[in-house]
Formats: structure tokens, sequence, C-alpha cells
């Protein structure tokens, strides 16, 4: 290729506090040129594509484009030079025309008034170019994901982007979706855009990208061009340390607790979950963002109403949408959104670990302070919370304690079974271990725990067994014995079948 | 020492403030005769307060406490003048009828979603109509009879105005509905944090409805000795912006309409801070037009003050 590159990053580095994020790194994408990003969670190719789009700064190093230095005061001045992402997430105004949401804060004016007429003009011009299927004024709020994908690539496209970031574009879409996706990204690249492209999706990767950098922990492990480039070899570079080897563990053979047939999430509607679990056993859902692991722990749980299928507990059947009924029945549930779903603000450690146990006995009702501190001080201890933390506010907890806190809260009961949704997400390496030091406790004295993780160390560690999810779908079930980094990725990523 | 307790010394100072303040101006304001009718006032509107604040603490609000206080208050003299019922009979059916339209504005709000302030803003025009129908819009009052059931509001005993004392055994009992009973402990979750609690398997649907059923009841007891206090019910104007104050002083009073927090003791002192306001802008000759300002000043000044101290511990907690 001649001339500067479109994009140019030369040692660009971030951390978050302690952890380095992204160690110093070089990188390159040239106009017309596809250049994918792999990595397993947490190897920094979220922070790399932040840098990029002046969503972070970087610590140290420069970011070019066309040769030319530039420092983003945030994502306006990325989106003015000429960079634009596309986020995992869609989100776009829904209360207004397809035309309205490409010309949203660039209105074409004459004066005071928008001149709509040339707003839809372009608008049509570059959802042509995208092959979109549907016309200018369509509201918003009929398009299907895909469709609002394509409506944000118009947007870029009517802003002159050079360079196209997109994290994850066909993670939320269907194949048949997906497929256009693909098909667009190489007419775009054939018109001479430059595209960072982010997947865990190794067939696609394989598919469009010009060039793959493969990130682990934060720093560039391997680099392939398109004709070097193969699936075993990106698995091995994205898993590339030798993390020790499972230990077993002799798992008694004990009955049948849970039985779930026929489960359909909302989110993945055409495919179905079946699997059982023993009593005192530790399963893992695996799989990458998206793939349905957090759907299904809250279905198996009853947490939403939507969902097909069935869930028994010692052949009781548990009610879709009633958390009562299924806490009574020996459920409990640790969700991933610390702050949404599980810490009470402003509300004591004390009282946040009586929260599930308000109710000394069915049908009671009148609380005991004296029994509630007691069991405060009984799961304190079991999970490694200090006493003289008892009476502080929840919300004023490190990540790890709140963590600790919302595990504990269901002690007082003793579960039957425990569901965990990252269980240590976010939190240090020394309350993780504590963590998994008390759920192997739990499960030896006979508490199935099924909980979902990207954490590949985790779920070594802890899982008896391993159901590994691919968008939406049961790829493969591993034994502890032929568990280990590759099978769990290949099967991840759909690389094969299992 | 926590914020809860903070937070009531904080309202109680501003009443001391605003008590002190007015008898420096104007000596009659500690004469007994004065005295008495705040508390009477503070005792009846304490009622009311006390349901909006259930309500809040949940994180919704009733507009309709007003209107509903009007309902019952007009009916109770239509039910025993028109219709000589027997006192108890009609002050039972009124309640169980407020606690039944409490009931439906908690279906509405838990079961179909809607929002709490436009419910209970069509209940406050509804219950509005439905009482001025009733009644034929006729001014009515209980006359000479029945001095044995109003001096539930005028009677006093030791010296002490009954409604205090009826005031006193309601906080108590919702105070130790909130702090002592399963219940209670499940309301506060629920207005502090819907999703987390009901993960925790707390029944959170049945205890917004139940803060709407206990909101009207409070509401219709309250209409009720309102109308037994005055004796002369118009009903197109009586309750009328009640549901007003009462917000005003559960809000006053440390309960955070983002629902979740508030103590009995702090609605009870901010509704006196309210009914102090409005004696002192009479006493002190101030002109009328200006008591809904004056009123509206102090609880700005507040809330506002409450919010900048709150932010003044957390910015020192945070190092």
């Amino acid at each position: 290729m001649n001339g500067p590159a479109l994009l140019n990053l030369r040692g660009v580095a971030r951390s978050f506090g302690a952890v380095q994020a992204l160690k110093p790194l070089d990188l390159e994408v040239h106009a017309g040129e596809v250049h994918a990003i792999v990595g397993e969670n947490g190897a920094g190719k979220s922070t790399l594509l932040k840098l990029v789009a002046g969503v972070l700064r970087p610590d140290a190093g420069v970011i070019s484009i066309h040769g030319q230095t530039q420092r983003f005061s945030g994502p306006k001045a990325a989106r003015r030079a000429g960079i634009a992402l596309l986020p995992q997430e869609v989100e776009v105004p829904e209360n207004m025309t397809a035309a309205d949401c490409i010309a949203l804060g660039r209105e074409k004016r004459g004066g005071w008034w928008r001149q709509r007429r040339a707003e839809v003009a372009e608008a049509q011009r570059v959802l042509a170019l995208v092959h979109a299927q549907f016309a200018a004024d369509t509201p918003v709020e009929q398009l299907s994901i895909g469709a609002r994908q394509q409506l944000l690539l118009a947007r870029a496209l009517a802003e002159d982007a050079k360079l196209l970031v997109l994290d994850e574009p066909t993670s939320a879409l269907s194949a048949r979706e997906a497929e256009q996706l693909m098909l667009l990204v190489e007419s775009l690249r054939a018109r001479g855009a430059g595209i960072l492209f982010i997947s865990h999706r190794l067939p696609e990767v394989l598919r469009l990208a010009d060039r793959v950098t493969v990130l682990r922990d934060g720093e560039r492990v391997a680099e392939f061009a398109r004709a070097t480039c193969s699936a075993a070899g990106l698995v091995a570079a994205m898993v590339g340390r030798n993390l020790p080897a499972p230990q077993t563990r002799a798992l008694a053979q004990h009955d049948t607790l849970l039985q779930v047939r026929g489960l359909r999430t909302a989110a993945h509607a055409a495919h179905s979950v079946d699997f059982d679990m023993k009593r005192g056993e530790i399963v893992a859902l695996s799989g990458l963002v998206g793939s349905g692991r957090t759907e299904i722990l809250r279905s198996v749980f009853g947490a939403d109403m939507s969902r097909a299928g069935n869930v028994a507990i010692n052949g009781v059947t548990i009610v879709p949408g009633s958390p009562l009924h299924s806490t009574r029945a020996g459920f409990a549930f640790v969700p991933e959104d610390r702050r949404a779903d599980g810490i009470f603000d402003g509300f004591s450690v004390e009282n946040n670990l009586g929260m599930s146990s308000v109710q000394s006995s069915a049908g009671a009702w009148w609380r005991s302070p004296a029994r509630e501190r007691q069991n405060a001080q009984r799961v304190a201890a079991d999970a490694g919370i200090a006493a003289t933390r008892l009476a502080v506010a929840a919300e004023t907890l490190s990540g790890g304690n709140q963590q600790k806190v919302m595990l504990a809260r269901w002690l007082t009961k003793s579960p039957t079974l425990l569901l965990l949704d990252e269980p240590t997400r976010g939190i240090d390496v020394a309350a993780r271990a504590e963590i998994h030091a008390l759920l192997l406790r739990l499960a030896a004295a006979g508490t199935s725990v099924l909980f979902a993780s990207s954490e590949m160390e985790e779920v070594l560690h802890l899982a008896d067994r391993v159901l590994v999810l691919h968008e939406g779908r049961l790829a493969g079930t591993l034994e502890r014995a032929d568990l280990n980094e590759e099978r769990l990725l290949a099967l991840a990523t759909g690389a094969h079948a299992a | 020492m926590n914020p809860e307790r903070q937070r009531i010394l904080g309202i109680f100072g501003l009443l001391v403030m605003v008590v002190g303040i007015t008898a420096a101006l104007n000596p009659d304001f500690l004469g007994a005769y004065n005295l008495g009718n705040i508390l009477r006032w503070t005792a009846l509107f304490g009622v009311l307060s006390l349901g909006a604040a259930l309500v809040i603490m949940t994180g919704g609000i009733d507009l309709s406490l007003g209107s509903m206080a009007g309902l019952a208050g007009a009916l109770l003299p239509w039910l025993l003048r028109v219709h000589g019922w027997p006192a108890w009979a009609a002050m039972m059916l009124l309640l169980a009828g407020c606690a039944l339209l409490g009931l439906l504005h908690g279906v509405l709000v838990t079961r179909l979603r809607l929002a709490p302030f436009v419910v209970t803003l069509c209940g406050l025009l509804i219950y509005r109509g439905a009482a001025r129908t009733i009644t034929s819009e006729q001014v009515i009052g209980y006359g000479v009879e029945h001095e044995q059931l109003r001096l539930l509001a005028t009677g006093s005993v030791f010296g002490i105005p009954a409604p205090l004392l009826l005031l006193v055994g309601v906080a108590l009992l919702t105070h130790l509905f909130l702090a002592r009973s399963v219940a209670g402990r499940w309301l506060l979750a629920t207005g502090r944090n819907p999703a987390a609690a009901r993960l925790c398997g707390v029944p959170t649907n049945s205890m917004i409805t139940l803060a709407y059923v206990l909101c009207a009841m409070l509401a219709g007891l309250g209409g009720m000795l309102f109308s037994l206090d005055l004796n002369s019910v118009t009903p197109a104007q009586f309750g009328q912006s009640y549901e007003l104050y009462a917000i005003a002083a559960a809000v006053l009073g440390g309960c955070s309409l983002r629902g979740g927090e508030g103590t009995v003791l702090g609605v009870l002192i901010g509704t006196a801070v309210i009914r102090v306001l409005y004696n002192a802008t009479n006493l002190l000759g101030i002109p009328t037009q200006l008591e809904f300002a004056i009123i509206g000043g102090v609880i700005l000044l507040g809330v506002t003050a409450d919010e900048l101290l709150r932010r003044l511990r957390q910015s020192r907690s945070a190092l």
C-alpha cells in the first residue's frame, strides 16, 4: 500500500486504575481494507475501539489519520475526523423517520428552518449505498435491528466517514441479516472505506478480514494476513497461556435435582435448550456475549414472564415470572448488574443481607431484629465480609464486597439451587478467590450451582460440566475430564460443531 | 449519626426556627387557643400526610387523596342525615369503599403498568365529580345532632385535642408497620430498588398495591375527621388541594420521590411546619395572597438544604 495509512496507531496505551487494559500497541488500517480484531473477553478489544472512536483518551501514544496526528476531545471530534463507530448495542431514536435520524444533529438549514426535502434526498442517496430495503420516510420504530444497523451505516456515509468501526456487528442479527451485513461490508470496502471489525465469530473474520490482530490481556500476540489465517491458528493465539489443567474433583453420584426441557427465551426464540443438573453439581453456562447465557439463567429462575418450556426442581414445576415462587422452591439468584438489580442503596449491609430472608417463616408478619442480626453476622462470616461493615451503607462497599453481599443474602435459607450471572465481574483477585472458595464449599455441602461466566479461568476452575452456547443454541456440553480452553472456544465461536 | 436521624433533626430545626420567628414577632402565637388549633389541624393533616408518604415510599404518588378525603367527608353527613345510617356502619362502609378504590389504583399501577400520576390524577377528577353528584351539590353538615361523634374531631382529653390522640395512634401503627413488620421492610425495599427486590423474592406488586390501599383508607379517615371538625361540607371544594399539602409534608419530612426512604416522625414534623407557616401568615398580617408562595418557598428551601447536605456528606465520605 502506498502513502500513510488511513488509521495509524503508534504505542497507544490505556490503563484503568492499576489495570493496564491496553499495553502500547501499533496498528494500521488502510483504505479499502478490513482489519479484524479478535480476542477473548477482557483482552482489550473494547478499550482499543473506544480509543479509536474518541470515547476514551489514550494515556500514551499517537493516533493519526492519513498521517495527521489527532487528539480527540470526544466522540464528536473523532466523527469529524471521519471515524464512525457502530456500537454493539444499536441505539437509535425511535420517534422519527429514517431520514430524520440520518439528518439528526446535522440538519440542513435555510436560516432558522430545516430543509426537509434536501434531508430526504440525502437520506435516499446513502440508504441506496447500503442497499437498504426500506424507504427514507419509514418510522425507525418499524425497523428490525439489522435495518437499524444499515441506517447507522448510512448515517456514517452521509457524514463522509472514511473509517468504519464495527463492534460485534452481527451479534444481534439473524443469519440472513448477518449475511446481508457482510455483503455490505464487502461493498463498502470495494468503495475504498477502511473497516475496523471486531468479532467473536471466527467464520466471519475468516471471510471478511484482510488482516487479523489477536489481542490477549491487552497485548497483541499475533497478526495474520489473509493468506496465513486459519481458525485453528486464531484459537491457538487467543488462548496462548497455559492454564493449569482443571483438577479432577470427586463428584458423588447424586440424583437429578433440576430438569430443564424445551426452554426458549425471547432473545433466541428459534432455539430451545434442554439440560439436567445433579445435586451438588457446578455447571457453567459459557458462550460469547449475546449467546443467550443471561436469558437462560433468568428463565430458569423464572425472573421473566416470557418463556416457553418447563423447569422443574425435584419434579415440581416452577411458575415463570414469579421469583417469589422460585425462592420458596429453594432457588437463589445473583444477578449480573449489582447496582441495578442487586444492591439496595442507602440500606445498611445488614439490611441488604437480610433482604431474602426478612420473613423468618412463611406467613410470618413481624420481623425479628435479633434473629436478623444473628443471621447477618453468620452469613457475613461465611462470605468473608468484615463484621465491622454490617452497619455501613451497602453502596459504600467495594465491588467485591457488594458481590459477596448479594451471594451471602441467600445463605440464611441454604438454597438448593444457586444461580449466578457473572459472579466475579469487575472485582479484585482476592475477593474472586474467596467467592470461588465459597461456591466450592456450598457445592460440597450439596447445593447445586449454575453460573454464567465470560471468564475462562473461572469456568475451568469451578465447573464440573460446561454448557457451551452459540447464538442461543446449545453448541455442546463438556465434562470436566474433556474440558480445555481450545475446545470451549471452538464451540463458543462456532469454529466447528461439537 | 445515621442520615435518617440527621434529616429528622434538620427538619425539626426548621420547625423550631419557624416557631421561634413567629413567636418573637407576635406573642399571641404561643397562646393556648392558637397552639391548640395548630395541633388540631396538624393532627388532621398528619393522617393524610402519612398516607401520601406510604405511596411515595414505594416510588409512586397519589394525587387523588384530596378528592378521596372530600368524598368520604361529604358522604359521612349525607349517610347520617339524609339516610339515617348509624355512625359506625357509615364509617365502616366509607373506609371499605376507600380501600376498594385504593385497590383499584394499585391494580392499575402494577398490573396494567399505568403511571401512578395519571391513575391518581383521574381519581382526583372522578371522586370530586362523584362527591358533587351524589350529594346534589348540597352544603351539608351534622347540625346539632351527632355531638358525640363530632367529639372525635373537636373534643379533647386532659387538654389534648382528640384528633392528636388519633394521629398518635395511627402514627405508631404506621411506624410499627414500617420498622418492624415484614411487609414494611418489603415496601421500603420495593421503593428503593424494585428489580432487586423482585429478584429477592419480594412480592413487589402486592406491596405497591398495599400502599395505595392504606393511603386511600387514611385519606378517607382524614376526610371524615375534617368533616366532623368543620360541621359544614361544600362538596365542590372540601378537601381540594389537600393532596398537595400532604405530598409537600411527606417530601419536606424526608420522603424522596425516588422512593425507598422516609420516616413517620419526619413526615409528622413536616406537616407541623406547613401548618405553622399557614398559621404564621395569618397571625403576622402577611397578605393572604402570599400564603401559598411562602409555604412553597420554605419547602423549596428545606429540600434544597437537605440535598446540599447530602452531597456534602457524600463528598466527605468519598475522601
